[in-house]
């Protein structure tokens, strides 16, 4: 490896034997990465450009797949509900989460227990966080019968009424989500050095001026974060619609996210290449989305003064 | 109610045994539906809500021609049975408790999906059942139950030789025991001489759904099926659960199912079939 680097780039550039075992070490990580990330992303960029039934081999058709998408009633929809999605849970997840955190962040009696049974959400897989939410979510369940005698109904369809179904979503993705940010406020918090906040009590502020004032700004890398995590999540959302939404993104279509199109295309309708263009459409909204978010977080750097 | 001798033989008359086995609690919530259908998947808008319209008619789906018709009256008056019962009897709906599992867990007196292969779970469950002929319509054209669906056993006629040969041996071996397949795995293979044995003579659930096997049709058979059922699933839910104007929510279905089956169309003839 080395008498070929040597022979590319001359004498001038030769790596050093830490440098080479270095490479060594990490060529297992490029690898993964070839197989398991960069090839599956260029081959299904591939496969959009193509018509494929899995039936016969990928027949090259350019960007038809793309063109037809314009004109696809159900992936237009998706847009819009997968947008609904995002927004509609990813605020709710960051500000509740960041509340939570720094309600933990105080000391009070029970604080560790109380701080276990609100992680606990977080240890089941969402499938498994699912299929509770879709037994709660019985007409005549548990949630009805908290619920129902305070509107006056003995059942309630919380999943079958188009208006509340994805609003059910939504409550169920934050409920489910909201514990893993609330930890990484917690140690976003944890990392704020006390003198600061002393300072700022020193200097006469109060709780509220404080948080805002001095938490907050140094809290802007950890929101950074918890806001592209979450949104890039948001965007993939696809268990909770697939398994608790009637018949996989139901009722007519209310909780169909670009996730569930590209499952119902490729697997269910066998149209390879029109799930794998709405595949890349969603891979680019995301680069975009968490781009946008990022120079949002590097741009205008807050300083405390 | 007496199943043997009280079970209906048109929708009508299940509609009215329905609203005698349904049961509510004190506060009106269902205990016990009387009868329901199944809504957890848009495949049974073929393999039910069209053998009800072919009851009435011609079906949906055009198999041969890949056409569909699907904004007439009979359709609107099967959209309408099915709405019924979510909207007006109140007796069932999508919301509840899949009907199979549902049935085995004693919330549905009557099911209408099961097969033979559903008898043993029936019987695991301690659910004391009886089995009977789909109902009808009164004003019925024609006299077929659901639809019958099947799983074939194929041999690749472009595999090499030695495959196809040992593939054939493979398949005669499996059906060479249909007698097993139906007391032990509740399958049922059509094989002529097996239905003149003994054993399958003496069988007490298979005459209902031999007499609905011979009746019924197949369906659906025609590429892209899958894509059909979800625009009739969802145009189903807009009608039943939206509540949106069937005559407008129809049309949009026929029109979008007419685009799925010339697609579908066009792929087959570029690929060189029929």
């Amino acid at each position: 490896m080395i008498s070929l680097y040597r022979r590319v780039w001359g004498d001038k550039n030769v790596i050093s034997r830490r440098q080479y075992w270095g490479l060594i070490f990490v060529l297992p990580c490029i690898l993964f990465f070839i197989v398991f990330f960069l090839y599956p992303l260029l081959t299904g960029f591939y496969l959009s450009l193509t018509k494929f039934t899995l039936l016969r081999p990928p027949v090259f058709i350019g960007f038809d797949n793309y063109a037809n998408l314009l004109k696809d009633r159900l992936f237009i929809k998706s847009i819009s509900v997968t947008l609904g999605f995002v927004l509609g849970s990813t605020l709710p997840t960051v500000t509740l989460s960041l509340f939570v955190a720094l309600l933990f962040y105080q000391k009070f009696p029970g604080r560790e227990g109380l701080k276990l049974i609100f992680f606990s959400p977080l240890l089941p897989s969402v499938a498994v966080v699912s299929v509770i939410w879709v037994v709660l979510l019985h007409p005549s369940g548990i949630l009805t019968s908290v619920i129902g005698p305070l509107v006056g109904k003995a059942e309630i369809t919380w999943l079958h009424d188009l208006t509340l179904s994805p609003i059910v979503i939504v409550v169920a993705r934050i409920w489910s989500a909201m514990p893993f940010y609330m930890l990484i406020w917690l140690a976003g918090l944890t990392a704020i050095p006390q003198e600061l906040r002393d300072a700022a009590r020193v200097d006469g502020a109060n709780r509220i001026q404080s948080f805002w004032s001095v938490e907050l700004p140094l809290l802007r890398p950890t929101a950074v974060f918890v806001l592209a995590v979450s949104t890039i999540s948001a965007f993939q959302g696809f268990t909770l619609q697939f398994v608790i939404a009637p018949n996989q993104g139901g009722p007519v279509d209310v909780n169909t996210t670009l996730g569930i199109v590209i499952w119902k295309y490729g697997f269910q309708f066998f149209r390879m290449g029109d799930a794998a263009a709405v595949s890349v459409f969603l891979f680019a909204c995301i680069m975009v989305v968490t781009g946008a978010q990022l120079a949002l977080g590097r741009s205008d750097r807050h300083t405390i003064n | 109610m007496d199943p043997a001798t009280d079970f209906p033989t048109t929708w009508d008359g299940l509609i009215d045994a329905a609203l005698q086995l349904t049961k509510r609690d004190e506060d009106g919530a269902l205990v016990q539906r009387g009868f329901d259908f199944n809504w957890s998947a848009n495949i049974y808008m073929m393999l039910h809500f069209d053998p009800m319209v072919m009851q009435l008619g011609n079906s949906m789906i055009d198999e041969v021609a890949y056409t569909a018709d699907i904004n007439n009256d009979n359709v609107k008056r099967v959209m309408q049975y099915w709405s019924d019962i979510v909207n007006v009897h109140e007796i069932g709906g999508p919301q509840y408790t899949v009907s199979r599992n549902a049935f085995n867990a004693g919330e549905l007196a009557t099911e209408c999906t099961f097969g033979n292969w559903g008898t043993p779970g029936m019987e695991a469950a301690g659910i004391n059942y009886s089995i009977h002929n789909i109902p009808r319509w009164e004003d019925a054209v024609n006299d077929l139950g659901f639809a019958t669906y099947a799983f074939y056993l194929q041999v690749n006629a472009d595999s090499p030789r030695e495959v196809q040969e040992a593939g054939w041996k493979l398949v005669a071996k499996l059906t060479s025991r249909p007698d097993r397949y139906l007391n032990e795995a509740a399958l049922f293979q059509p094989v002529a001489e097996y239905l003149e044995t003994e054993d399958f003579q003496n069988n007490e659930i298979m005459p209902v759904f031999l007499d609905e096997l011979y009746r019924g049709q197949y369906h659906p058979r025609f590429a892209n099926f899958a894509e059909v059922g979800d625009a009739l699933g969802r145009a189903r839910d807009r009608i039943v659960l939206g509540g949106e104007d069937m005559d407008v929510v129809l049309q949009e279905a026929e029109d979008e199912v007419n685009a799925i089956l010339e697609r579908a169309l066009a792929d087959i003839e570029a690929a060189g079939g029929a």
